[in-house]
């Protein structure tokens, strides 16, 4: 609305007798028309005349208050309810409004109590609810009328409540001795307009007391007509609701000593006596003092504070749509308040400067000790202004306690605004406060890096490689820099500050740019895997590339690129190690517009014949070529893999193509002349499903000198396979061929038809469902897949070759649980009343369990994994395979959804199996990159439970869900492969 | 470490208390117990006791088997039925992983995470469950001790002497009775207790069977909750009253609805029917279970509750909505009447909180009640109206069960496979049996 609407709808509103005539009255209409929020006032105005007709008219003369009330009314629905109420509060909004201190507010409750009818209890709640919303208005008006910044009138709205609690106290307590501590918010001096009081109350004898409180409550929790006095909250005190409501001096220090937890004694960070014997109050708080800051930071004090870390993390798992919560959003006031606590608690221990129970005084505090940069702290310090602003104005609008910016535009620009934006010629208001706003959150979101790891960087800088850092001016020493990593995660702090030091201490460029570089980083570390290990290897690979011209430089002018590399230092030593010992692959992570594409085929494909053609047909010298290249490229899939950016599917596609590139160049120089070779990729490979540890199954197909082939066939194999310094490429290996060990290494095209013809075995005949031609002479390889498509996909599936599988099957998971007892051989006792005697799990058709039985999951073999996936898809392709070409395709998942298509697989049952075939398949490579032996199995120990399932993704502590979640596929899939393939 | 724990402790010297046995519950419902010295309880408090969890059914898992048994301070009660001098106390215990998670397979975190999902949604969950249970000569000797019947007196009812001490015992135990009875059958008997939330309720039953069982060892004679002792006679039902209050408001009262049931409450009955079948190998988790649960028996039938459906005065139905008493809002409730007294309560309240709950999450409609006996309809009457049967053995409840997610979730996936399993092996050895049936019917016959 723009002013001349504004001006014309007061002109027509009847709150000014002759407005374009009377010079007060057109002073007046300029004054509410330059209110922030001019049409809301306006109606604010009209109710309020139309409420006192007496007052207005005085009103509405005298300069400045049209304005005044326009600018406060308009912002705040509830305020003009509560002057339209009562005329004694508009006479308070007219008047001088100079700040109340507590004593000013106590003494005027004091009186409205001695004034309230003597004992009944509900006109003194009234009148104390009456003084309340009295004091309320007066810091509304100051804050919205800019007399009073935000914390200036968190701070009122903290004294007010300290005057009515001690108004409150002095008229119920008789002669009991006791005081009021004020906790969170009042304690902290930094209370919104509507939030609960929280207090504990402690006495000199606890019966008298107990009553005196139990008065006390009952006075400020009464419902009178203007609400209740306050929303207090006792169950901060020891126990919480079931403990008693006042403890002795006696009682505090026994429970704080024997009993308490650590939250506990964290929240006394913020106690301060507000009401009550003042006496009483100094000595519980010297009671306390010791217990919130012991000598020593023991085990569960650390704990505690990581959980606390972890609150502060874990606040980013909230979604998007959440941003609009400024409590407790990501980059919310929450987050700025946990992370001033942390650091309080981790340092304040030994520096008493630090022990102001505010947030923004604890803040300014830690910034002057030097534990939090200055420019951080001030910028931080803005932004919680902004954020506690918004959240004023937000509670103003009608007295609730939200701290939801609404989604409606209307609503929101009102509260824009209030906050004092304006539209300009550039943006409007609103359009400006939802970008500060965003930008505010999106600072608050990179505390960890300014506030906990900027200032352990910058210590470095005073001293030089190899020299200890030392204690000095009560700043960040040695010891606190120690507790300080200790506390955000790392578990060898002093191993970590040996690390840092290499990486950050001294004058050279590489420490320069490593101390402005690391804390972005490091908070991605703390929160991976394993961040000691990251650390240390990032440091190793470090002093690896230092001297390389870009790494540096790289580092620290692309945040992303150096955020990604200790994503995955943290989460892999296997990748860390392959970084190190091939800086080149640094290169290609530093490229991440590059990173994020997949490789294709004919890219890897003209890189692998390049590399051939150098060797010069020389198998001695294009092999170490070979082997190089698939290092490098595996390298650069495991860091999209750990960062993200490549979906387990796309892993396993990448690596099938990967092979078949170093496949196809590998023939190229064993194939001799004038012998036609052809690689049929079998298994994983023929399924385009290699994970990294997959070997390679092929059979090899040859026209020509059956002698030659046969050589050419075994160079094939050492040039991939043969371990060198460099690794080896890929281990190909050929058991799946006619005869397994025992046939030749490569056949014709007849003895292959000869073969099968004759001798082909029905699980033979399976295998071949997933046989392709992946590399060698095209035509030759196609005219053998075509043979075995024949084979394989009859026009009616012979019902012994079903029958065969199934059994084949059985036999398999029988052999299997067989061969693998529980890791546990300690013999179990049966409790008379359970069963008897134990069955072996194999002798019933349906699942053996792999959660509940203490042995390993297997996640390729046992019940549910990768095998009963396979097996089930094969055999539906065999089955129907023969009418329906369209099913013929090897790879499980590519199958799957050519049955689903063709009707054959309900959808349900095909998303549980992939599901299951996804998440084993990431669990094996994620194993794979965890430097596992044995990936088929989820780990034994907790502790690298947690890692893996930190490697996937979860939340710290996420252990057991990973083990349900994968409990829960196995037996989906087994579900589905018990009714689908045995049925 | 809180006051409960203080309590504990002094309490314990007091009282000179020389040994606290730590209970925990295996997963298929049976107590065990830890024994320590009064020395122990401090550690014991501040980071549990540890042992080795292979030990115990359900309990081995993939990783290390290591445990610990952490007691929970709030179930402390001295024994009464131990000697006074040196005596001997107990608390339930939750289990924890070496890490210091709870254990995904102990029963009392099941039923926890259960009541944590109904807590988010604002509810308490209580529970009033009638526990029947039969007085014999011995463990393998079931000659009924009296001819007794319903809420018969004496001279018949001789074992009321027997009720009385378990009532007195129980209340020194801290859990109170609401009332107890004579059963229908001969030597049969039930003995409630007062309603509870279902975590304490849970403990309160495991207290309970001890309770009785250790009562008639005392006596001389043999308690036995196995569902059906005794062929023609009924078994023995744990029929269980549940409502849900939010706050201290019954959310299954309404004074709208003619049944003055809640939306919320018809809801919940819905879910408990729809689910019922899946549920039930949980709360009737033996052989012998199924054996109570048989709708004809001659000469009269049992009333046992075979057939989904519910209904205000009919007591042939699986669900019976107890009559509103005026002025008893609180009382308002919904009577689940599956379960067997040799159930685990941990689970079997869990898996009845899940079902119910997943009809209000999912907004079911409640059936139209079914007014007839359906004991006296026909098989083609019955299938007409939609009524739908139990499982009728073990083997079709697992089957059932097998293809629940709402089982497995509810349970977890730790204790759904091993619960599957365990009772897999039950029914083949079950099945493997000749059985007086056979012989005396077929032997002089075939």
């Amino acid at each position: 609305m723009g002013l001349t609407d504004v001006t014309d709808e007061l002109a027509e509103s009847g709150l000014w007798p002759l407005a374009a005539s009377d010079h007060a009255a057109a002073r007046a209409l300029r004054e509410v028309a330059a209110a922030p929020n001019a049409a809301a006032a306006v109606r604010a105005l009209a109710s309020l005349a139309q409420a006192h007709p007496d007052r207005w008219p005085p009103l509405r003369g005298t300069p400045g208050i049209p304005g005044r009330l326009a600018m406060v009314l308009g912002s705040s629905d509830a305020l003009v309810d509560l002057v339209t109420r009562t005329e004694a509060k508009l006479e308070h909004l007219c008047g001088d409004l100079a700040p109340w201190d507590a004593e000013e507010t106590r003494r005027r409750a004091g009186a409205a109590l001695a004034d309230a009818a003597d004992d009944d209890a509900d006109h003194a709640s009234e009148a104390l609810a009456s003084v309340q919303r009295t004091g309320l208005l007066r810091v509304a008006a100051r804050d919205l009328l800019g007399r009073a910044d935000t914390p200036t009138a968190s701070a009122e709205l903290a004294d007010l409540a300290e005057g009515v609690l001690a108004a409150a106290l002095e008229h119920v307590a008789d002669d009991a001795q006791v005081a009021v501590i004020g906790m969170g918010k009042l304690g902290g001096r930094e209370l919104n307009y509507v939030s609960d009081v929280d207090v504990i109350f402690v006495g000199r004898d606890r019966d008298a007391s107990q009553r005196a409180a139990e008065r006390f409550l009952r006075l400020l929790g009464a419902h009178t007509p203007h609400g209740r006095p306050y929303d207090v909250d006792a169950n901060l005190r020891p126990e919480g609701r079931d403990g008693p409501l006042v403890r002795t001096l006696e009682g505090y220090r026994t429970y704080y000593e024997r009993w308490a937890h650590q939250w506990e004694l964290q929240a006394l960070l913020k106690a301060r006596p507000v009401a009550g014997d003042p006496q009483l109050g100094a000595e519980f708080m010297e009671l306390v003092t010791p217990f919130v800051w012991p000598d020593r930071l023991d085990g569960d004090r650390v704990a505690e504070i990581q959980r606390m870390k972890e609150r502060v993390e874990q606040s980013k798992a909230v979604r998007r749509d959440g941003a609009r919560q400024v409590k407790l959003a990501p980059g919310g006031i929450r987050d700025i308040e946990f992370a001033v606590q942390l650091l309080q608690l981790v340092h304040g221990r030994l520096d008493p400067a630090l022990r102001a129970p505010g947030t923004l005084p604890a803040l300014r505090a830690l910034a002057e000790a030097g534990y939090v940069d200055e420019g951080d702290a001030a910028l931080f310090e803005d932004a919680y202004q902004f954020l506690r602003t918004l959240e004023h104005r937000l509670q103003l609008r009608r007295l609730r306690r939200t701290h939801t910016v609404p989604a409606d535009a209307g609503t929101r620009e009102r509260i824009a605004r209030a906050m004092g934006f304006r539209d300009i010629r550039a943006a409007s208001a609103l359009e400006q406060f939802d970008r500060e706003l965003s930008r505010v959150q999106g600072y608050v979101r990179r505390l960890h890096e300014k506030l906990f790891f900027r200032p352990l960087l910058e210590r470095f800088a005073e001293v030089s490689r190899g020299e200890r850092l030392t204690r000095e001016d009560g700043r960040l020493d040695e010891q606190a820099v120690q507790e300080r990593l200790r506390a955000l995660g790392f578990v060898d702090p002093a191993g970590a500050v040996d690390h840092l030091n290499a990486l950050a201490a001294g004058v050279s460029r590489r420490a320069r740019l490593l101390r402005t570089t690391l804390p972005a980083l490091l908070p991605q570390l703390a929160a991976s895997a394993d961040p000691d290990a990251g650390l240390a290897a990032l440091r190793r690979l470090t002093e690896r590339l230092e001297q390389s011209p870009s790494y540096l430089r790289t580092l620290a002018d692309t945040p992303p690129v150096a955020e990604l590399l200790v994503t995955v230092l943290g989460a892999s030593q296997v990748v860390g190690d392959w970084l190190q010992r091939q800086p080149e692959v640094f290169t290609e992570l530093a490229d991440l517009d590059a990173l994020q594409r997949p490789r294709e085929r004919g890219e890897l494909q003209r890189v692998a014949d390049g590399l051939q053609r150098r060797g010069g047909g020389d198998p001695e010298r294009a092999s170490p070529l070979l082997r190089k290249f698939k290092r490098r490229e595996v390298a650069r899939l495991a860091v999209r893999d750990l960062g993200g950016m490549a979906p387990v599917t796309t892993v396993c596609g990448e690596l099938t193509a990967l092979a078949e590139a170093c496949l196809e160049a590998a023939v190229a120089i064993a194939a001799p002349p004038g012998v036609r070779l052809a690689v049929i990729g079998m298994g994983k490979l023929g399924g385009g499903e290699l994970g990294y540890a997959s070997d390679l199954d092929v059979m090899l197909v040859h026209e020509g000198d059956s002698g030659k082939a046969a050589e050419a066939a075994e160079r094939l194999i050492a040039l991939l396979g043969e371990i060198t310094p460099e690794g080896s490429a890929f281990a190909v290996d050929l058991k799946l061929r006619p005869e397994g060990t025992d046939g030749p290494l490569t056949r014709s095209l007849e003895g292959y038809a000869r073969y099968y013809e004759r001798w082909g075995q029905p699980w033979e005949l399976q295998a071949l469902t997933q046989a392709r031609a992946v590399a060698g002479d095209p035509d030759l390889g196609a005219q053998l897949t075509a043979l075995i498509e024949e084979l394989v996909y009859p026009e009616r599936l012979p019902t012994e070759r079903v029958r065969a599988m199934r059994t084949m099957k059985a036999r398999v998971e029988s052999e299997r649980s067989r061969s693998r007892r529980p890791r546990t051989t300690r013999t179990r006792p049966r409790s008379p009343r359970t069963t008897r005697g134990a069955v072996p799990p194999s002798s019933r058709g349906t699942g053996y369990s792999p959660a509940a039985t203490g042995t390993p999951m297997d996640l390729k073999l046992g019940p549910g994994g990768l095998a009963d996936v396979e097996w089930t898809v094969q055999l539906l392709q065999q089955l129907h395979g023969g009418t329906r070409p369209e099913l013929r395709r090897p790879g499980s998942l590519a199958a799957l959804e050519a049955l689903v298509d063709a009707g054959l697989v309900g959808a349900d049952d095909a998303a549980w199996l992939r599901d299951g075939w996804e998440l084993a398949s990431r669990l094996r490579n994620a194993r794979y990159l965890a430097g596992a032996r044995d990936t088929a199995t989820v780990p034994h120990d907790g502790a690298g439970v947690e890692r893996l399932a930190r490697m996937l993704g979860y939340p710290q502590g996420g252990g057991q869900r990973l083990v349900d979640d994968v409990a829960r596929a196995t037996r989906r899939v087994r579900k589905v492969h018990e009714r689908l393939f045995y049925a | 470490m809180d006051r409960q724990q203080e309590y504990v402790l002094r309490t314990v010297e007091e009282r000179d208390i020389r040994f606290v046995r730590l209970w925990f519950t295996d997963v298929l419902g049976m107590l065990k117990s830890v024994a320590i010295t009064s020395s122990e309880l401090e550690q014991a408090f501040s980071e549990g006791i540890g042992f080795d969890g292979s030990a115990v059914e359900g309990f081995a898992r993939v990783q290390e088997s290591d445990m610990l048994a952490v007691p929970d301070a709030s179930t402390f009660q001295v024994l009464p039925w131990r000697p006074e001098e040196a005596g001997v106390a107990r608390m339930f215990c939750d289990i924890r992983t070496p890490e210091g998670e709870p254990f995904a397979a102990d029963p009392r975190h099941v039923l926890r995470r259960n009541l944590a999902r109904a807590a988010e949604l604002g509810f308490t969950f209580y529970v009033h469950p009638e526990m029947e249970f039969f007085l014999f000569r011995g463990p393998d000797d079931p000659t009924p001790l009296d001819r007794g019947s319903y809420f018969d007196l004496t001279p018949l009812d001789v074992q009321s002497d027997f009720r009385r001490r378990v009532i007195q015992t129980l209340e020194q135990v801290g859990i109170s009775v609401e009332y107890s009875h004579h059963e229908i059958a001969p030597s049969q008997h039930e003995i409630d207790l007062r309603y509870a939330d279902a975590l304490t309720m849970a403990d309160n039953l495991m207290t309970y069977r001890l309770v009785v069982k250790e009562t008639a060892m005392h006596r001389g004679v043999y308690a036995t909750f196995m569902p059906k002792p005794l062929a023609d006679q009924p078994g023995s039902g744990m029929h269980t009253h549940l409502s849900l209050f939010e706050g201290d408001t019954n959310a299954f009262y309404d004074d709208s609805d003619r049944y003055r049931m809640s939306t919320l409450a018809q809801q919940f009955t819905a879910g408990l029917l729809a689910h019922a079948r899946e549920i039930t190998a949980v709360c009737c988790q033996w052989v012998n279970s199924y054996k109570r649960l048989v709708a004809y028996e001659p000469p009269a039938p049992f009333e046992a509750p075979v057939f989904i459906s519910w209904g205000r005065y009919n007591r042939s139905a699986l669900v019976r909505v107890p009559q509103y008493k005026p002025d008893k809002m609180a009382s308002s409730r919904i009577e689940f009447r599956a379960p067997d007294p040799a159930c685990n309560p941990y689970l079997a309240f869990s898996v009845m909180i899940a079902a119910g709950l997943r009809g209000i999450e999912e907004g079911y409609e409640l059936p139209p009640e079914s007014t007839d006996n359906i004991f006296e309809l026909t098989e083609v009457e019955r299938r007409a109206a939609g009524i739908e049967s139990l499982p009728r053995n073990l083997d079709e409840a697992l089957r059932i069960m097998e293809d629940s997610e709402l089982v497995a979730e509810a349970l977890g996936e730790h204790v759904f496979e091993y619960f599957l399993r365990n009772k897999r092996v039950e029914w083949d050895e079950y099945r493997a049996q000749v059985t007086p049936f056979e012989l005396q019917r077929y032997l002089p016959m075939l």
